[in-house]
């Protein structure tokens, strides 16, 4: 009776021809060939073909040979220099984050994340915009203001816009423009584009608009009244 | 000095280095190169090459292997390369090869030389990964772990490759005989 079966002993003998068998192994293979004899003639054939193999040997072309290839070889080795590394891309940002590849990825990368945030927030953030003159008030998209008190809190942008509706009304073009500071606050100023208005133009204008209704400041600071 | 020294100096400059790595591994790459290619002289030529690549290449060397798995790494691809490049070319016939059977002539044992001759033919007709692996596993006698790095394979694969060799060169060699 063998004490391990012949497929278990298959399946390991390719490492025992081999020699990388652990010794407790090698020990249960060896009596196994011993016990089996069609196992041991595989042995013994598979062993001729490995020596059969190791037989093969290629005539050694003498040391004039061996001298000939190495100088050849060194003779074009010292005609060029070693090539330097190639990284590829993706090692060199990931190796080297701080050089000028990480940077630039870096702030392409913010660039992209923000750009959205940016637009969100500038929509969110978008001031009314007056759309007419309606007597004393201005008419805006959510509602009616008087005059004054909207003049003083338009921005620049919006008071350029007025500046033009009151041109337009008064058929002339109004010139110069600043800022003026109202208790700690900008407040942009159409005085100047008053200024170059003939009386009868500023009366009318002053007619347009009423009961204490501004159009920015005069020089001295005093309402245009 | 080891192969890894001699690598570090060549990788500082020093061609002297390089030299003794040509010295030490030229034979082996060559009679790998050979037994590959079957050609002596395109053998010579693709050995040059190898070596010049590896010099060329030397500063991504880096010690995951050894220098002499790598320069194998190398030679494999070269002849890849050389059968790609030469595809229609006639090559000269196994038997053909200035392979000297050195034991077989110094006994003069005719029977061991008709053997091997059968055995020779019979390698030319293995698949070209198993017979890689049987010239770089019985001639160059590297382990099979080094082998899978050299072919780019896992280990486990480099030992089913050449077992599966040997099975059918024992085969053919049974078929074969009278």
């Amino acid at each position: 009776m063998k004490e391990v079966p012949c497929n278990k002993i298959k399946k390991i003998a390719g490492d025992y021809y081999q020699n990388l068998l652990p010794p407790s192994l090698v020990q249960r293979v060896e009596t196994h060939l011993g016990e089996c004899s069609s196992c041991r003639k595989l042995y013994q054939e598979t062993q001729e073909v490995l020596n059969l193999l190791k037989q093969d040997l290629i005539s050694d072309p003498g040391p004039g040979f061996w001298n000939g290839l190495s100088s050849r070889i060194m003779t074009s080795v010292r005609l060029i220099r070693p090539e330097p590394v190639k990284v590829p891309w993706y090692k060199k940002v990931w190796e080297y984050p701080f050089g000028w590849p990480g940077y630039a990825w870096a702030t392409a990368l913010i660039l992209i994340l923000l750009t959205p945030v940016a637009f969100y927030t500038m929509k969110s953030y978008k001031t009314p915009s007056f759309q007419e003159i309606q007597g004393n008030e201005l008419k805006w998209e959510t509602g009616f203001e008087s005059l004054p008190s909207a003049i003083e809190s338009l921005s620049a942008k919006e008071s350029t816009r007025l500046g033009k509706r009151i041109v337009a009304q008064m058929g002339k073009e109004l010139k110069g423009h600043g800022y003026l500071l109202v208790e700690d606050e900008l407040h942009w100023d159409v005085s100047p584009s008053l200024e170059g208005l003939t009386v009868q133009e500023l009366d009318a204008l002053i007619k347009r608009i009423k009961s204490g209704k501004s159009a920015g400041f005069w020089e001295g600071q005093y309402y245009v009244s | 000095m080891t192969d890894d020294q001699l690598v570090e100096r060549v990788k500082e400059g020093d061609s002297r280095a390089f030299e003794d790595l040509v010295l030490r591994h030229q034979k082996s790459v060559y009679y790998f190169v050979l037994r590959i290619l079957k050609n002596p002289l395109d053998a010579e030529d693709t050995v040059q090459k190898i070596f010049l690549l590896a010099y060329q290449n030397i500063k991504g060397f880096r010690s995951d292997s050894t220098f002499k798995t790598w320069l194998y790494r190398i030679g494999i691809n070269q002849c890849n390369n050389y059968f790609r490049q030469k595809r229609n070319r006639d090559y000269i016939p196994l038997d053909e090869i200035p392979v000297a059977d050195t034991r077989a002539n110094q006994e003069g044992d005719f029977f061991d030389k008709e053997r091997l001759i059968h055995l020779q033919k019979a390698v030319g007709r293995l698949p070209y990964k198993q017979r890689m692996v049987v010239t770089l596993r019985i001639y160059q006698e590297l382990s099979f772990e080094e082998i899978g790095m050299a072919l780019n394979i896992r280990a486990n694969s480099a030992k089913v490759n050449f077992h599966h060799a040997i099975e059918k060169l024992k085969n053919w060699i049974k078929t074969s005989e009278p």
